[in-house]
Order: C-alpha cells, then sequence, then structure tokens
C-alpha cells in the first residue's frame, strides 16, 4: 500500500518530463525541401494512409474547383513556404468551420469557413504558416510515436501495479492520456511560433498572427448559442483567449507594434465578391445566426459588396423568422437591390415577403425584376403565375 | 480498454478498424454460416458475364504493444499484389471473366461506391450475421448498393462487380509480450485479428447478389501461397456462367 503511490508519481514524472519543451533547442525547420519519408516503418505506413486519402480527396464533392480561389491561396501558400513551395498540393474544401489542416505528406487542406472569417489576406497566410511549420516540424509522426510510446508505458505500469498490488486502475493510462494531451498542445505552440516567424519572413504582417484569433473570439461572443465549455479530449489546441494573447505579446515583442492601417486587401475582396454567394450559403446553411450575423457586419465593414452582404441579411433574418424578422428581412433585401447588382434571389424572395403581407402589387413589381435580372431562372413559369394574377 | 485512446486519436480508419473487429466478434460467436447466394449463376444482356474487380481495400497494420495499430506499406502492397494474382487465377481455372480497375483510374462515383460498399458490408456483418437482427428484415437478405452503380456497368462493359474488403492486424513481439504479462494478471488483450468480406454486386440493380467472409485462422495475404489458399476459401461458391463451382 505504501509503495504504490509514490510509484504513480515517477510515473507521471517520467511521462510528463519527457513532454516538456526542450527550450535549448532553437526552433527550425526539422525537414529540408521535398522530404521524403524515412526508411522507417510507421513513417511509411503513415504515409500509405496518408495517400490514400489523397487520392479519395481528390475526387471528393467537397473540393472546391475553382481555379481563381485555388490560385489565390496557392499563392499565399508558396509565399509562405517559401523553398518547401513544391511539398505542398493544397485542396479547399466546402466546409463554413473555421479550419485548416496539414498532413505529414504535404496534403493540405483549408476550408472555405477560413475565407469567410478573414479580414486581409495576411490572416489566410497566418493560418498556412501554422500548419506548415506542423510539416516542417514532422508533428504527425512525433504524435503517433508519442502516443505509441506512452500508452504503452502506461498500460505496462498499470498491469505491473495489478500484478504487484493486485490493484487494478487505469492510472497509467490516463496519466499517459493526459501527457498525450500536453504533448498535442505543445506542438500548437511550436507551429505558432515558428509560423509567425515565417509570416514576417515572407513580408506578410505578422500581426494577422493573433488578429485572426481576436476574430474567433468576436465571433465566440456574438454567438446566440455559446459553445459548452470544451471537454478534456478538446482541449489539444491552446484556447483562443490564450493564444491571441501570447502571441500579441511575442509578435510586438519581436516585430514592434502594428503601425499598418487595418484596410482590407483587393485580393481577398475580390475572391470574396466573386463568390460570395457560395461561401455564405454554406454559412447561412449552419443555421447559427448570432455568428453569421457577426460575419455579415464585418463584411460590411471591410468593403464586401453592399448587396451581397444586404442579400444574407435578407436571407439569414427570413430564414431565422422570429418576431419582427420579416420586416428586417424585406428592409434588407431592399437595401440590396437598392445598392445595385443584387443577386436575382433578392428580387424573388422580397417578392415573396410581400405576397405573404398581401401587397401583390408590390411584389409583381420584384417578380417582374427578379426575371429581369435572371431570364434562365428555372422558377420563371411559376413566378409568371404570380405574375397574371 | 484503449477506447479513450481512439477518440484521441481522432483517426477515422481507426474508429472504422473498431467496428469491424467488434462485427466479427459478434459474427466469431455464433455458428451460423457466412455466405450468401442469391442466384445460381451470372447472366449477361452480352455474350458472356462480366464480372469487374474493383480495388480491393487491403490494409496490413502491425499491433503495437500500446495496442495501437499502425500501418504496414510493405504487408499491404504485398497482400494486394498477392490477392489480385490469385484471384485471377482463379477466376482463370472456373472460367470467369474478371477486369480489374486501377484505384488511380477511377472515377468519383467509383470512389464513393467502394467507401459505401465498406459500411453496408460492416452494417450487415452486424445485422443480418451478428446478434442485433433487424427486425423489419425478417432474415430476408435484400442488401444493395443501389441502382446507381449502373455508372460503373456503363465504365467498364461489365455485368458484376466484386468488392473486396480485407484488414489484418499482427501483434508485434512487444505486444505478444505485453500479451503474456497481462494474461498473469488475468487480463485478456488483444494479439491481432485477420478478416474480411466480399460482395458480388449487380450492376443492373446494385443488389449483393452473393457474398462471404473470411475470418480469422483462414486469411494470410503477404505470400503468394497463402493468399492463393484464402482466395480459394473466400471464393468457393461464387456464381458462375454455368453455375456454382463444384466445392473441392
Amino acid at each position: 500500500m505504501n509503495n504504490r503511490f509514490p510509484t504513480a508519481f515517477v510515473l507521471i514524472a517520467v511521462l510528463c518530463g519527457s513532454s516538456a519543451l526542450a527550450s535549448d533547442e532553437p526552433l527550425d525547420h526539422k525537414i529540408p525541401p521535398g522530404y521524403e519519408p524515412e526508411e522507417a516503418r510507421d513513417e511509411q505506413g503513415l504515409w500509405m494512409e496518408l495517400e490514400e486519402m489523397e487520392r479519395t480527396l481528390n475526387k471528393s464533392a467537397l473540393l472546391v474547383r475553382d481555379p481563381d480561389i485555388n490560385n489565390y491561396i496557392t499563392e499565399i501558400v508558396c509565399r509562405v513556404a517559401g523553398d518547401y513551395c513544391n511539398d505542398f498540393r493544397v485542396y479547399i474544401i466546402r466546409n463554413p468551420g473555421f479550419n485548416a489542416s496539414m498532413t505529414a505528406t504535404g496534403m493540405m487542406q483549408i476550408w472555405t469557413g477560413l475565407i469567410v472569417r478573414a479580414n486581409s489576406t495576411d490572416e489566410i497566410a497566418a493560418v498556412v504558416g501554422h500548419e506548415i511549420a506542423h510539416y516542417t516540424r514532422l508533428h504527425s509522426l512525433q504524435r503517433l510515436r508519442d502516443i505509441k510510446a506512452k500508452v504503452a508505458a502506461g498500460s505496462i505500469f498499470d498491469i505491473a501495479l495489478l500484478l504487484t498490488t493486485g490493484y487494478n486502475t487505469p492510472l497509467g493510462q490516463l496519466t499517459a492520456l493526459m501527457s498525450v494531451l500536453s504533448f498535442n498542445r505543445q506542438q500548437e505552440t511550436e507551429a505558432d511560433l515558428l509560423g509567425t516567424r515565417m509570416l514576417a519572413e515572407a513580408s506578410y504582417n505578422p500581426h494577422a498572427s493573433y488578429k485572426v484569433w481576436q476574430r474567433i473570439i468576436a465571433e465566440e461572443e456574438a454567438a446566440a448559442v455559446k459553445r459548452r465549455k470544451p471537454s478534456l479530449f478538446a482541449q489539444t489546441h491552446p484556447a483562443s483567449e490564450a493564444r491571441a494573447s501570447y502571441l500579441e505579446s511575442l509578435v510586438i515583442s519581436n516585430y514592434g507594434d502594428d503601425d499598418a492601417e487595418e484596410v482590407t486587401d483587393e485580393k481577398l475582396l475580390n475572391i470574396l465578391n466573386t463568390h460570395y454567394l457560395f461561401l455564405m450559403e454554406d454559412q447561412l446553411d449552419t443555421n447559427r445566426f448570432g455568428r453569421t450575423k457577426e460575419l455579415l457586419e464585418r463584411h460590411r465593414s471591410i468593403g464586401v459588396e453592399p448587396s451581397l452582404v444586404y442579400y444574407f441579411y435578407g436571407e439569414m433574418f427570413r430564414q431565422r423568422d422570429e418576431e419582427g424578422d420579416k420586416q428586417l428581412a424585406m428592409d434588407a433585401y431592399l437595401h440590396s437591390v437598392e445598392a445595385g447588382g443584387a443577386p436575382g434571389d433578392a428580387y424573388k424572395n422580397l417578392g415573396y415577403l410581400h405576397l405573404k403581407t398581401g401587397d401583390t402589387v408590390a411584389a409583381q413589381v420584384q417578380f417582374r425584376k427578379y426575371l429581369e435580372v435572371d431570364p434562365a431562372a428555372d422558377d420563371r413559369a411559376m413566378i409568371e403565375f404570380y405574375l397574371e394574377e | 480498454m484503449s477506447t479513450n485512446l481512439h477518440k484521441l486519436l481522432n483517426r477515422k480508419s481507426q474508429a472504422k478498424a473498431l467496428a469491424v473487429i467488434a462485427a466479427f466478434l459478434l459474427l466469431s460467436g455464433c455458428a451460423t454460416t457466412t455466405n450468401v447466394q442469391q442466384i445460381d449463376k451470372l447472366e449477361s444482356i452480352g455474350e458472356d458475364p462480366r464480372i469487374v474487380l474493383m480495388p480491393p481495400d487491403i490494409r496490413y497494420y502491425l499491433l503495437t504493444a500500446s495496442g495501437i495499430p499502425e500501418a504496414n506499406a510493405e504487408w499491404t502492397e504485398a497482400a494486394k499484389t498477392n490477392f489480385s494474382k490469385a484471384l485471377l487465377d482463379y477466376a482463370d481455372t472456373i472460367g470467369a471473366d474478371v477486369r480489374t480497375i486501377s484505384a488511380d483510374n477511377m472515377s468519383p462515383d467509383e470512389i464513393q461506391y467502394e467507401t459505401l460498399h465498406s459500411a453496408v458490408g460492416l452494417t450487415l456483418l452486424t445485422h443480418h450475421f451478428g446478434y442485433t437482427k433487424l427486425p423489419s428484415k425478417a432474415g430476408r437478405f435484400d442488401w444493395s448498393l443501389g441502382p446507381g452503380v449502373s455508372a460503373i456497368a456503363r465504365n467498364h462493359a461489365a455485368d458484376y462487380a466484386l468488392f473486396v474488403y480485407y484488414r489484418d492486424y499482427q501483434a508485434s513481439g512487444g505486444r505478444i509480450a505485453f500479451a503474456v504479462l497481462a494474461a498473469a494478471a488475468g487480463v485478456g488483450v488483444s494479439t491481432g485479428s485477420e478478416h474480411g468480406f466480399a460482395s458480388l454486386v449487380d450492376l443492373k440493380t446494385g443488389d449483393i447478389v452473393w457474398f462471404n467472409v473470411v475470418t480469422a485462422g483462414k486469411g494470410e495475404l503477404r505470400n503468394a501461397d497463402d493468399a492463393a489458399k484464402t482466395v480459394d476459401a473466400l471464393f468457393k461458391d461464387i456464381p458462375t456462367a454455368s453455375g456454382t463451382p463444384e466445392a473441392e
């Protein structure tokens, strides 16, 4: 009984100690550009699985194949990656979530949700830099090896404890789990630090690295339904707040205050204006109205075409359909069509809302405009029926 | 024992591996047959019925001391090569017209149907052969990939498609040592498994017209001889143009 717990503490110390950040090691890329997997069995296996996954991803219906968006993102990736540019294949995924990922093989995924959340190309570059740092630091492989070693050690400890004391507890495994989680967080911090450096070296604004997190915090605060406290398992990433604040002090101490004026660059604005309908349609479909509203307000302030932004305000209020939303939706559609260049659906949906309020004449005015803007509309026959009434 | 860790790993393939192991555990517990045959012989709108072999979904893992599987590229490669060769040889002996398609040349639809087949196969293992029978099925075997598979027929001028799923977990020395230690403490831990299944799908309807399972001890694909034995066991009852081949 007396020696059970000291043994446990030794184990905890060993497992946690092995993952402590080796601070004397300079934070730099671990692999050269054009890296190929070594003869190691586990690395070969990892690459095989990832290559198979990439073959499937290549044919995925969720891939955004539009050359415009692909060129825009690939250009960012290559500029941040520098000599590593040819190591990466960029896949843009239709998903309204805020995410990007990188595999050990250089398969990089950027979700469209990242594009609609950035206030500048620099902010997208900041996320890209973070992902590239995971790659050049060989994080996936390390994580795999870390998990295997710690879980094996933890399991053997549990069995040894059971054999010697008859005490059956998953203490070793749980300790291993905690240690693995802490190792993951540490990798995230490493990727933040190295990513920020790459961002600055590529002449992007390093201040974007924490601003992108400040946007996420703002969106979180605007959410109608707050996310539950993250579970133990979700805590593999430093929380947005902690991340924004340590990155901010790091960047300010390395690169000075941010003296650049906050203006959204033309390249990002152009992408948003050209592809806004499908990008925001996916966001709208999440039914997270608080967040969608925050994004729309942001887009209005950074200079996205008002006709597009107001159209989605209209869509959002119409779909939410709470007390007073009908009127808000009609106002928004009206704003959209008055701004010029509104999508045809702005006229149509405004028309339908007029119909619902019993104003057939006003509805017909909008329906006629709808057919002018979109003469080949699928529902032309239906609309013409309303026009005859 | 390692369920929490699988959560942590958050890797789809491993979740899938757990599902299939669970399905096979259910299977190994009952004595029912794992072969289902809906047709007596193959039929074709052309001269001879043609079968297209979808790229076999085969993967080998090393089960490490921790219990976490590690994909093994060398074994997987050998297994895929041996399996395809053994299957084509077997097709020759029973006089079946089997064409292969390369994993690199699949259409998006074909990739989706491969994934669907794995999902349907694992589901029917659980709910047709396993303990959790679906009352609404009342024992009927009417599983299908849906008529959309006719796209595969058009692409390859085939009447049937053969889908194969196979997973093999080989325990490492460390895992076996751990299992011995655990056994001494009265704890049972897995020391690997091998399992697979194959479906013959009618490309006009998408229906699975023949299905068979290969379970532990029968499958080993890393060398040519054993692969041939596995293929013989897996396909011994597959219908042909002239009927079901005689069991040897």
